[in-house]
């Protein structure tokens, strides 16, 4: 690995040297447009190696040196253009025909959730989709695999829409939630994949995206789309209309999308989503003045892991424990809920064609809510408790065979048998006493101003400046709510965790002291509740130098922070820090971008990015157990480096790219939970000082075969390991027992995902208006996300250094290794000047339903008998053949 | 044309807006109460079952049906996976490895029980109806429950505990529910359960003196509650451990008619010398013979015969702290051997309530006190019958037993033990 970087890096260093040439320049007018369909927009250039953007003209106007150079143009629903030009002493104007692509290539990739962390990532990695060749190639093919680009977090990548942050201000993953469904408006987008240069705000290491959604910048269309798919949604109706800029200054756009399903692919799933977009603009003068609303409202009903003996008694990989029949009907017991809009308040001003500034103002408001079952001095009623499997009566074999068949004997076993829930409340009823089960709602209220204002300034022919200023303030409020009482008269608002603990304690049991034996119903709020105030504000200063050969850019940046913590009930757990305002904590944190680009010629190209940044917890991860009280950890500043190293090389027959990179983090902090049910309670680990590195190398290639065929593929092989001992720190949430301290002895185990995946496929596009393709995948080298506490002196605590035990309590599982096989066809047919397009893709045409997507080890941990299979890992399995059709009516 | 895309436009936007709606189902109509009923009937009585049992692990292979009524609740942590039941023969403990059992086993159940493929075994003189576990009686498995107890209507009232005397119980009375009057505890004022050990065993004593063990689990949610003065009535199961009964009750409210203010005699204080002179003092106010505590005797023994001068030797007790009862009295016995002619009264036994517990007896007051003592050279163990100190109460006083001989050579041999003082 290592090696292969020092090689990399002395050739890239004697090309380097061999780069020296002066030469004239000219000033060049280029245009791309869509003559065809008489439309024109905003158009992303790549012109050896750096991106321009045209005005919504699809003109632009810029300085090149004489001889050759490269332009490329990936626009998606068009084909790509990959030009050599020649600007001589009489080039001054150069028209591109954007040839719109023979099958409209329909982004058609779905969230597939699981009740995880691992449900948002999926979407990430296709925003990523164009301009990288890399992400091009493999976010579409990769997705299915909840594949995590070089395994990365999902909070390392930031998505504006406009300019404005759209972040969860609690953990910093991006929430996809405003958008989902609306593909149409969301390919307008920039992006930047890594740490590549970045106009529009900062950067995570996991890159950046931009997405446009004022009317005039909506590219002019006309389209109907009826999808079938047996994924998340089974029909996805949407309908999308943009006017384009008008004659006189206006421009409008709508689009509407309706997805349902009543069974997604795993039993006991449903969606039912519908997503709205309008905006209208109006060009005044110099100013362009939009106002936008974009919304997803959505519910859907979850699949969770599960541990790997109910895959086996039940034969499938796609077994989900949170539904159960109630009175025939499948129920599931987890609901999410989410409608999150965002409006926007946009004002563009050009001043001159090399200076614009950019305003935009934004209020997001919503809610994101989950359901779950709750119990009060009953048995769990998830149907895979670990005592209810047979593997709990293994030391007798007549037993666990009765107990083998007896669980998969009905659904009221191996399901949730809602029935019974509802007879054991009708019971506690006649005696008066409060439910011994209910369904509850965590709730998890948004209310965020958002702004951004950014200059894109073109100070002379080489020197571009570009600084913004952005930001989000506002309100999460979290409770949780009776959602229903399964039929009895009233919950009792005590902790009954607590209650065990603490019998000589009457205070202590109390979710709010203020309101102590509070009797709630359907509706009524309990358990917790508090608020998050918060503010992020943002400053960045880009300098972009372009000469003959290397083009620099510099991006300095700082952020601050606050957080607050404003509880509204008093805990009896904590009843001196629990009820009201925390103290409000501030953070400053600093960051630079760089990137360098040498030009050895228009067609070899060579990139070298740096980025760094410090930066303030997140605020779940800072503050221990928020939902009862502010304690907050130590905080210790993260950090996060990373450098990058590309060579790509682009000419008509072949595009290949190839970068190294490396990337670490210190000090990171990683926070997980649990329900101990020894103890009765919630526990919560935080663990500091986490260091992580992640580096590899990256190969992408593309080759036109012959006229009509293509060839693709990319490659990544990575390392992405802990390298330090991390310090767990362990939070009882009824305060059972004290909170500690322990090290996790964390270092160089490896971070879940494939650390070596590539993927390959042929491309067929007819001229004859059709297109077939097929790819394949191969992953390997993928851990089992490992608990920290099983890494700790207590878990091997007077274990024999010799013991056998001890490697089993130890060692980090590998996974299997994972293939697919993807399909896609499409035909289009151009009748008038209206267009219908029929998309089908097949993915996992093999059925294989042994790639695990995602598994962890349960937190949880035996430290009795230290045996490994008390609480074994959970998984869940990448879905096995699915579809995805697509007919577009374009008109 | 244009005119002919504003309507799709319109027709599309319009059918949209009515797809805004949610389309899956979420009102789920709640499912009816359903009273449980079976279709089979006992055959055989709850004492016939226990009946069968030989000894050890015993399968039980004939289709054997009881039904009893559920008389434990584990809702408050005493009981844990064990189901009680009992018919008008008798009772019998179910163990089932399944907890909260309360949520559908409640108090007044009427359940049957197909014993076919269980287990009878013996825990500690308890017969239980289990599973096997190895080669011992253990719970049935949370799987095979479900196949095994069935209930049979909805829950009843609870059923009337059987009024019983501790020294009335037999091995009938096992596993039903009984209930005992005008019961007090031995210890007042600690907790019912230590979290030191798993269970605790507090006494129960009536009015008679009889006792009878409640036994109580640490994760009782009444573990920290502490026990009463006064007394009352309690209910519970019986249960019994080799040849000790014990009563588990399934709630704090099963101590019940408590009346704190009702008062009994106990022994407020009491030595019996068997490892050491415990708490008691000596003072050798002359000679060099002294009190002493034999192991040989385990009590307290002293002899001036051959000391160098006539003898006279206090006992002291510790301090006795009458200042919370009405009436009090103390007993002991005694020993004795050879004679001392002219010493009519060799021992005798006095009270101080100004005694300072070091100093010579003699610089303060003490009262002589009559008890019955053993004739000289008598070598009989005497009780001294219970000693009146009732005068004293509201003061915390000092009991000494003076023991003095005529010369070394006409000296006695006494021995003192088993003191006890009894308040009320």
């Amino acid at each position: 690995m290592s090696n292969n970087s020092i090689k990399l890096s002395i050739v890239i260093l004697f090309l380097f040297f061999t780069i020296l040439s002066i030469s004239q320049v000219k000033q060049v007018e280029l245009q791309f447009s869509d003559t065809v369909n008489k439309v024109t927009f905003s158009v992303p250039v790549w012109i050896d190696g750096k991106r321009y953007d045209t005005d919504s003209l699809g003109r632009i106007t810029i300085e090149l040196s004489y001889g050759d150079h490269n332009v490329v143009v990936m626009i998606e629903g068009y084909e790509i253009i990959n030009q050599k030009i020649t600007i001589s002493e009489g080039t001054n104007f150069l028209f591109f025909p954007l040839i719109r692509s023979v099958v409209y290539a329909e982004e058609n990739i779905q969230e597939i959730e699981l009740d995880n962390q691992t449900d948002k990532q999926l979407y990430g990695s296709i925003l990523n989709a164009f301009d990288d060749i890399y992400s091009r190639i493999t976010g579409y093919q990769y997705s299915q695999l909840f594949h995590k680009n070089r395994g990365y977090e999902n909070d390392n990548q930031t998505v504006f829409i406009n300019g404005l942050p759209i972040f969860e201000s609690d953990d910093f993953n991006v929430n996809y939630n405003i958008f989902s469904g609306l593909n149409n408006i969301t390919k307008n987008k920039i992006n930047s994949y890594s740490i590549q240069k970045f106009d529009y705000g900062i950067q995570g290491v996991n890159g950046a995206t931009q997405i446009i959604i004022n009317a005039a910048d909506v590219r002019k269309q006309n389209v109907l789309t009826y999808s079938n798919s047996n994924v998340t949604y089974n029909h996805q109706i949407r309908y999308t209309y943009s006017s384009g800029l008008m004659p006189k200054g206006w421009a409008y756009s709508f689009s509407f999308s309706k997805r349902y399903a009543e069974r997604s692919y795993i039993k006991g799933t449903w969606f039912d989503g519908f997503s709205y977009y309008g905006s209208i603009e109006k060009v005044l003068n110099k100013h362009s003045l939009s106002l936008s609303l974009i919304g997803s409202s959505y519910k859907r009903a979850l699949s969770s892991p599960a541990v790997e003996e109910t895959f086996n008694l039940l034969n499938s990989h796609y077994y989900n424990p949170n539904w159960g029949y109630q009175n025939g009907i499948i129920r599931n017991a987890k609901v999410r809920s989410v409608h999150q809009p965002l409006i926007v308040l946009s004002d563009k001003i050009n001043f001159s064609k090399k200076f614009k500034v950019f305003f935009n103002l934004g209020y997001q408001f919503g809610h994101y809510n989950n359901t779950a079952l709750n119990w009060y001095n009953a048995n769990d009623p998830r149907p895979d408790y670990y005592r209810y499997l047979p593997s709990y009566y293994s030391s007798d074999s007549v037993v666990y065979h009765y107990t083998q068949s007896y669980w998969v004997s009905s659904p009221f076993v191996y399901q949730i048998n809602w029935d019974n829930l509802y007879q054991i409340n009708y019971l506690a009823n006649n005696e008066g006493k409060s439910a011994r089960y209910i369904l509850e709602k965590r709730h998890e209220d948004v209310s965020s101003v958002k702004y951004s204002t950014f200059t894109k300034y073109q100070l002379n022919n080489y020197t571009e400046i570009n600084a913004g200023i952005y930001g989000q303030f506002g309100t999460n409020k979290y409770y949780k709510t009776v959602d229903d009482l399964l039929g009895a008269n009233y919950w009792l608002d005590i902790d009954q965790y607590a209650e065990r603990d603490f019998p000589n304690n009457d205070s202590i049991l109390y979710n709010d002291l203020n309101n102590p034996n509070k009797i709630v119903k359907k509706g009524d709020i309990f358990g917790y509740n508090y608020k998050f105030n918060y503010q992020f504000h943002y400053l960045w200063f880009q300098v972009e130098r372009t000469f003959k050969k290397i083009d620099i850019s510099v991006k300095p940046f700082f952020t601050y922070s606050s957080y607050q913590r404003e509880g509204l009930m008093r805990n009896g757990r904590y009843p001196n820090n629990s009820y009201g305002k925390s103290k409000t904590y501030y953070f400053l944190n600093y960051g630079y971008v760089g990137n360098l680009l040498f030009k050895i010629t228009g067609r070899h190209l060579l990139f070298y990015n740096t980025y760094y940044k410090n930066l303030a917890p997140s605020f779940n991860s800072y503050f221990i157990n928020p939902q009862i009280c502010d304690l907050t950890i130590n905080n210790k500043l993260i950090s996060v480096f990373s450098n990058e190293l590309s060579y790509e090389f682009i000419s008509q027959m072949l595009r290949v790219k190839l970068s190294g990179y490396k990337t670490s983090f210190d000090n990171d902090i990683e926070k997980m939970s649990f329900y101990h049910d020894q103890y009765r309670t919630f526990v919560n680990v935080t663990l500091t000082n986490v260091d992580k590195i992640y580096q590899g190398i990256e190969f992408a290639g593309e080759v036109k075969i012959t006229k009509t065929l293509f060839f693709e593929g990319a490659a990544n092989i990575s390392q992405n390991k802990y390298i330090s001992r991390p310090i767990a720190y362990i939070n009882f949430a009824n305060g059972s027992k004290p909170d500690t301290l322990t090290t996790s002895y964390l270092k160089y185990f490896n971070l879940p995902g494939y650390q070596k995946i590539v993927t390959a496929g042929l491309n067929y596009k007819s001229s004859n208006f059709w297109f077939i393709g097929l790819h394949f995948v191969f992953a390997t080298d993928n851990y089992i996300q490992v608990n920290p506490l099983r890494r700790t002196e207590e878990a091997v605590l007077n274990l024999l250094p010799n013991d056998p035990l001890i490697k089993e309590i130890i060692e980090q599982k590998k996974l299997k290794s994972a293939f697919l096989l993807n399909f896609s066809i499409g035909k289009s047919w151009k009748i008038n000047k209206q267009y219908i397009s029929l998309n089908l893709n097949v993915n996992n045409i093999l059925n294989n339903q042994n790639i695990v997507s995602y598994a962890f080890e349960q937190l949880r941990f035996d430290y009795e008998n230290r045996n490994v299979n008390k609480f074994p890992p959970k998984y869940s399995y990448v879905f096995g053949r699915t579809y995805y059709f697509t007919i577009t009516y374009r008109f | 044309m244009m005119k002919n895309k504003n309507l799709i436009q319109l027709v599309c936007s319009i059918t949209f807006v009515l797809l805004a709606c949610s389309c899956i189902k979420e009102d789920f109509d709640e499912p009816p109460l359903k009273i449980p009923t079976v279709d089979f009937k006992a055959n055989t009585t709850i004492q016939q079952l226990k009946a069968t049992y030989s000894g050890g692990l015993d399968s039980i292979k004939d289709t054997i049906i009881i039904q009893g009524v559920v008389i434990s609740s584990d809702e408050h942590g005493n009981i844990y996976k064990s189901l009680f039941i009992q018919d008008s023969t008798g009772g019998i403990m179910i163990a089932l490895d399944r907890t909260n059992l309360y949520t559908t086993f409640k108090i007044g159940q009427k359940v049957l029980v197909k014993c076919k493929g269980l287990f009878l075994g013996n825990y500690g003189g308890t017969i239980q109806l289990g599973y096997k576990d190895n080669n011992t009686i253990g719970r049935i498995p949370n799987s095979m429950i479900d196949a095994h107890i069935f209930r049979d209507g909805l829950p009843g009232n609870a059923p009337q505990p059987k009024k019983v005397k501790i020294n009335q119980l037999t091995t009938n009375d096992i596993c039903t529910y009984i209930q005992l009057d005008s019961i007090r505890f031995q210890e007042v004022g600690v907790e019912y359960a230590s979290q030191m050990s798993s269970y605790t065993n507090l006494t129960l004593l009536d009015s008679a003196g009889n006792s009878i063990i409640l036994r109580t689990s640490k994760y009782a949610d009444f573990a920290y509650q502490k026990t009463p003065p006064g007394m009352g009535s309690i209910r519970g199961i019986l249960t019994i451990y080799g040849t000790t009964y014990q009563i588990l009750i399934n709630s704090i409210n099963d101590i019940f008619n408590w009346n704190t203010s009702a008062t009994f005699e106990s022994i407020i204080y009491s030595e019996s010398f068997t490892t050491s002179q415990g708490n008691f003092t000596t003072y050798s106010v002359k000679s060099n013979k002294n009190w002493y505590w034999s192991s040989q005797y385990t009590c307290m023994v002293i002899n001036g015969y051959q000391a160098d001068e006539a003898s006279e030797d206090w006992l002291i007790s510790p301090p006795i702290n009458l200042t919370t009862y009405q009436s009090a009295k103390f007993n002991f016995r005694t020993w004795t051997k050879y004679t001392d002619p002219t010493n009519s009264e060799p021992l005798t036994i006095w009270i101080s309530y100004d005694y300072d517990g070091i100093s010579n007896p003699n610089n303060f007051n003490w009262t002589k006190l009559t008890a019955t003592l053993p004739a000289q050279n008598s070598t009989t163990w005497t009780s001294s019958g219970d000693i009146n100190i009732s005068s004293y109460v509201g003061k915390i006083v000092y009991i000494g037993f003076k023991y003095t001989s005529t010369s070394p050579t006409s000296a006695t041999q006494w021995e003192v033990d088993e003191f006890k003082v009894i308040a009320k």
